[in-house]
């Protein structure tokens, strides 16, 4: 049914769609409306901000009026008691009639879920949903952190952040610890400034934890001039002011109840250190902060309405395996103590941020970032994605390296795509973990996003190769990967070729076939289903089979699991240190910085790597492969 | 704030119903608020929207025993006092009395645009302002609300527009207002 809307109609229907009561079957064409209708567009942002504003508004004081309501509800129910019972309940009767008949007509109404605590998948929805709508967002924080270094209980800093979508945002940091008197302790304060064009970083370094107190180090500025559009550098990360990043792999998080802090009703979200790792470190600046273990646990409370963090915790894990980690980090943390405290003390969606927050000092003009900025709609990029998934066009330019970029965004939601030139007969070799995804006709190849890198979909054609590069979750990155005006080529079989090795990519649903002495394993943590990619190295007559297990949204180490598998009479020579366990019967080695577990046994080398993970995941994986 | 208001849990309701005085008011404790709340928003007036909270309790218990289940009891207890509020709000406008002294807009400490646009609510007219208080602040769906206020749902969704636009324009001129004073 082809509907064509008036811009009235379009505009109910999109006030509509923010309550979710939208209708259903005029989806398609209110997209297409929206597709050529600025205006409307323009609605809708307004529409959303009026929304949030009337719902996050501060609430009145309520006046307390429950005994003066007792004594006039008792005294009804004394005339009422004086008459006869049946007199009574002959009344109950017609009143009821007419009750039901004021209140609901007679008919029933639905109950409404949301009054139940969203599951975290929903959560995780309406945080990507609320990252596309904001705009501006100030807040101030009380950050308490413990065990940075045994003469010191505790150090307490303010952060102040303010942030307007895309990319511009000011971070300060106040040290207020309470330092001892008489030896000098570097105090952490830092400024962050964060423009499209330019990074402005100020702050102590130089001073290790191990070299406290006595060192002061040196207060320095640095920047970047020339910076690509989101290029991973910004200086502040974007999840404490809503945790898109750690939501989006919250399918292992878990709800654990609601509570009321302030006067905002608030959601707790508790997961594992390693998931939370963008929200953790959003605001470390200012030099080294104490470290984490994978298996600590955070708990989270956000604002039930907008999402926006009001206060998180990292608590020491109770794990068996953390004691020898903590001895590495030179921490001594009982289990359950609350090693990190942040909470929002004040924030909001202000209409307007002075640009001054945003400027960095001039006179110092910084390293080049390498990028130079045209006018978005003069660059020419006929590979562009047709469907950005309702981002609009943000910036575009070149690269030193001959790259045209194009960023699209809107709130904090971005994608970035950038195209290379194919050199000569240069094979591309995609990353290890990437996966091979199906795109409508043709193919690409998906990279969860990390520590530093975004997630990624790389798209290979005659003459270009396609980077998307996004903050969007994996479905709607592989929604626009499936848009480009494009069809990806499948990489070969045999993807590096050189004298002495071969590298196969094994495309098969079960890989550890592929190679006669490899075992799959038979556990494997949650989340880790899979493999996302698996590489036969070919060397002499020596192979060695390596498979990748990632999650599919983010893998904050950049890994994951990897397991590797060839024949071998001895371990390999060790680098770094490493410690001793048994497995299978026979001397294992653990090397913790790697987190990886390496062991012969007739004749096989066996190892499995998994950083965020600790020793009794990684054995309980080793004890499954055999 | 938004806040779907908790359910009661329905042996409380019960008991209420069954007669039993310590549950009815442990109900009016728990919901008094959100019923001043309410009632406040449609009246505009602090002092009216007390006498409207409790003449809403009073009917409430009396006709709880017809309260069969079939709603939620929030969205019940709220249709009561949304006519409680409706009948002052249209005597009030036939005695040309209504009272809108300043000094009742809320203050808060929050460092959003929180009291504007609870300013720029109030001033909106009461068909609209039903629609955004029970759908915005409330939490209610649509059909709740439309059940409610005894209109098509259709009607509902073209209200709740029609007042976020008004109040989106509201929010522009005061902007623009503030910006020459400045």
């Amino acid at each position: 049914m082809k509907v064509d809307f008036s811009c009235e109609a379009a505009r109910v229907e999109l006030s509509a769609r923010l309550d979710d009561e939208a209708d259903a079957s005029l989806a398609d064409a209110l997209a297409t409306h929206l597709e050529s209708c600025e205006e409307c567009r323009r609605h809708e942002r307004d529409l959303d901000r009026i929304r949030r504003a009337v719902r996050i508004s501060p609430a009145e004081p309520v006046p307390d009026l429950a005994d003066e309501i007792i004594a006039r509800v008792r005294a009804e129910r004394d005339r009422e008691d004086r008459g006869a019972p049946w007199r009574r309940r002959a009344r109950w009767a017609a009143l009821g009639a007419a009750a039901a008949a004021l209140v609901v007509g007679g008919a029933s109404l639905p109950w409404r879920d949301t009054a139940e605590t969203a599951s975290a998948a929903q959560i995780r929805q309406r945080v990507v949903t609320a990252a596309r709508a904001i705009e501006r967002y100030r807040a101030t924080f009380a950050i308490v952190e413990r065990g940075w270094h045994p003469d010191l209980a505790e150090r307490r800093f303010e952060a102040r952040v303010w942030f307007e979508a895309p990319e511009r945002a000011r971070l300060e940091i106040d040290d207020v610890t309470a330092y001892p008197e008489g030896e000098s302790w570097p105090t952490a304060d830092a400024l962050v400034i964060a423009s499209p064009r330019r990074i402005w970083i100020r702050e102590r370094s130089g001073c290790p934890v191990e070299t406290v107190p006595g060192c002061s180090g040196r207060i320095h500025a640095r920047s970047t001039q020339g910076r690509a559009p989101f290029d991973g550098a910004t200086g502040i990360g974007t999840d404490v002011i809503l945790p898109l990043e750690t939501l989006a792999s919250a399918d292992e998080a878990e709800v654990v109840g609601e509570s009321v802090l302030g006067e905002r009703r608030a959601i707790g979200i508790a997961l594992d250190y390693r998931l939370a790792v963008p929200l953790v470190s959003a605001l470390e600046a200012g030099g080294p902060r104490r470290p984490f273990h994978p298996r600590d646990r955070v708990e989270l409370w956000v604002d039930a309405e907008t999402y926006f963090p009001l206060r998180f915790t990292v608590r020491a894990s109770d794990a068996p395996a953390r004691a020898r980690w903590a001895e590495r980090h030179f921490v001594t943390d009982r289990p359950g103590e609350r090693l990190l405290e942040v909470e929002t003390t004040a924030w909001g969606e202000p209409r307007r941020l002075a640009p001054s927050l945003f400027r960095a000092p001039r006179h110092d003009p910084g390293t080049p970032g390498g990028f130079t900025d045209m006018p978005p709609e003069s660059v020419t990029a006929p590979w562009a994605p047709r469907k950005p998934d309702g981002l609009a066009l943000h910036r575009g330019g070149a690269t030193s390296s001959g790259a045209t970029v194009i960023a699209y965004a809107r709130g904090m939601t971005w994608l970035k795509a950038t195209s290379q030139p194919r050199r000569g007969g240069t094979t591309f070799f995609p990353a290890a973990r990437s996966e091979e995804v199906r795109l409508g006709a043709g193919w690409g190849y998906y990279r969860p996003a990390g520590a530093s890198l975004r997630r990624a979909v790389e798209v290979f054609g005659p003459r270009t190769r396609v980077l998307l590069e996004s903050n969007l979750p994996r479905a709607e990155l592989l929604a626009v990967a499936r848009s480009l005006p494009m069809r990806g080529r499948r990489l070969p079989r045999t993807i590096a070729r050189s004298p002495g090795l071969l590298v196969e990519r094994i495309v098969a649903a079960d890989p550890y076939a592929a190679a006669e002495f490899a075992t799959s394993p038979r556990y494997l943590p949650d989340g880790y289903r899979r493999p996302s990619n698996a590489l036969l190295y070919r060397s002499g007559g020596h192979a060695t089979l390596v498979v990748h297990y990632t999650r599919p949204e983010a893998e904050f180490d950049g890994i994951g699991i990897r397991i590797t598998q060839s024949r071998a009479a001895s371990l390999p020579p060790a680098s770094g240190r490493f410690d001793r366990v048994r497995i299978h019967g026979v001397a294992a080695r653990w090397s913790a910085e790697r987190g990886e577990l390496e062991w012969v046994r007739r004749g096989f080398y066996r190892a499995v790597a998994a950083p965020s993970f600790d020793l009794d995941t990684v054995l309980r994986i080793a004890r499954g492969l055999r | 704030m938004g806040d779907a208001v908790d359910e009661p849990d329905p042996s409380l309701v019960e008991a209420a119903r069954d007669g039993d005085p310590a549950a009815f008011e442990a109900l009016v404790r728990r919901y008094q608020g959100h019923v001043w709340r309410l009632s406040f928003h449609l009246t505009r007036d602090r002092t009216v929207a007390e006498d409207v909270t409790q003449e809403a309790f009073v009917k409430a218990f009396r006709f709880l025993p017809a309260f069969r289940g079939e709603a939620r009891f929030t969205t019940w207890l709220f249709s009561i006092a949304r006519n409680c509020a409706v009948d002052e709000v249209r005597r009030a406008v036939r005695r040309d009395r209504t009272r809108r002294a300043a000094g009742d807009v809320p203050v808060g400490n929050d460092i959003t645009v929180g009291i504007e646009v609870r300013e720029a609510v109030a001033a909106l007219p009461l068909s609209l302002r039903e629609a955004v208080v029970l759908i915005d602040m409330f939490g209610l769906s649509y059909r709740e609300a439309a059940r409610l206020m005894r209109i098509p749902e259709g009607t509902v969704k073209s209200r709740v527009h029609k007042a976020r636009a008004a109040l989106a324009r509201s929010l522009v001129q005061r902007e623009e207002g503030s910006a020459g004073e400045g």
